[in-house]
């Protein structure tokens, strides 16, 4: 069980002064703030929210589903491509090295 | 076949079985906040009326910038990748599992090497997929093995950073036996629970207990095997 709703909601009313059972506003704080805060203070809220995993909630809060909200696109969803790996550059640079040397033997 | 799979690096999935006997095309795509909003409009009330699931009442819209933030912070290289079913024609892209990564963590079988930690892990149920607004997906279609093309995407991506396979991953106490179990099928050990956690917060704070899963190197390796008949 991951780390309860509310204590992501107690986090961001205790360092983002949030109202913890607007939901939404909650989640707006740990997408907009929270990036934004000095990094010890993100330590901070990361220490209490990995210390609180697996606890149980200390109250109820209701989620929020939005609405209306779109299928994504396929083009905006594009498929991951498989990164260069260590046979790759390898190859690559073989192909480079075989290449100066051909320029060179033409000179 | 292990030593390309290692050096070379391995595809993500691109099908998967289905009722009907047929493959469908899915692809793995890198998580956006439209796939994590839609899961959260449409599939996680679905899985909310579920209490008997280890993913009932999460909230993808606090975790996905809250691994974001901590991967970053920590330095542990965060990703999040969605698997979806593709339809080309009407441009459209069905999130059937969503999967949250820490890309640089310390291996649980060895602390001095790096692996890829699943930080969270969630697969749609049949019942959000056949009531898609206006893209419902018919039951014979739904892709099966969501749970393994999922995991798979990990091991993947393990493989594929230079982590060798190396995937751990924390069984939610929620699943009890029959998760520990489902982990153990796909090849996955068990840490003891007097076992020492890598340096790091979560030796502290999320000490073993019995339920943190890993994969070693020729585990993945064959893992990743038994899924290449989708790549």
């Amino acid at each position: 069980m991951p780390t309860p709703t509310t204590a992501f909601a107690n986090a961001a009313a205790n360092y983002g002064e949030v109202d913890p059972d607007d939901i939404e506003a909650v989640q707006n704080w740990f997408a907009e703030e929270l990036p934004t805060l000095p990094v010890d203070v993100i330590e901070q809220v990361i220490r209490d929210l990995l210390a609180q995993d697996g606890a149980a909630a200390d109250r109820e809060i209701t989620p929020i589903y939005p609405k209306g909200v779109p299928l994504p696109s396929l083009r905006s969803s594009p498929p991951v491509a498989l990164p260069l790996l260590a046979e790759d550059w390898r190859r690559l640079l073989q192909r480079l090295a075989a290449r100066l040397g051909r320029k060179r033997s033409n000179e | 076949m292990g030593i390309l799979r290692k050096q070379r690096g391995v595809s993500f999935v691109r099908r998967a079985p289905t009722k009907s006997g047929q493959d469908v095309p899915i692809h793995v795509a890198k998580m956006t906040f439209a796939h994590v909003r839609w899961w959260h409009s449409h599939v996680q009330p679905i899985i909310d009326r579920d209490p008997s699931r280890s993913d009932n009442g999460w909230n993808w819209l606090l975790y996905v910038p809250f691994a974001e933030v901590t991967g970053t912070v920590l330095i542990r290289k965060p990703v999040g990748y969605t698997v979806g079913l593709t339809d080309p024609e009407r441009d459209r892209f069905v999130p059937c599992a969503l999967v949250q990564l820490l890309g640089r963590v310390p291996a649980l079988d060895d602390h001095d090497r790096d692996g890829v930690f699943v930080w969270f892990l969630s697969t749609a149920p049949d019942a959000a997929l056949t009531t898609v607004e206006d893209h419902p997906i018919p039951v014979d279609h739904i892709p099966r093995r969501l749970g393994t093309i999922a995991l798979d995407v990990a091991v993947t991506q393990s493989l594929n950073e230079r982590r060798f396979g190396r995937t751990a991953l924390y069984a939610d106490e929620r699943g009890g036996e029959v998760l520990l179990q489902w982990y153990r099928r796909r090849g996955m050990t068990v840490l003891p629970d007097e076992a020492k956690l890598p340096p790091g917060p979560r030796r502290l704070l999320k000490p073993s207990d019995g339920r943190y899963c890993y994969y070693t190197v020729p585990a993945a390796v064959e893992a990743s095997k038994e899924l290449d008949s989708l790549r």
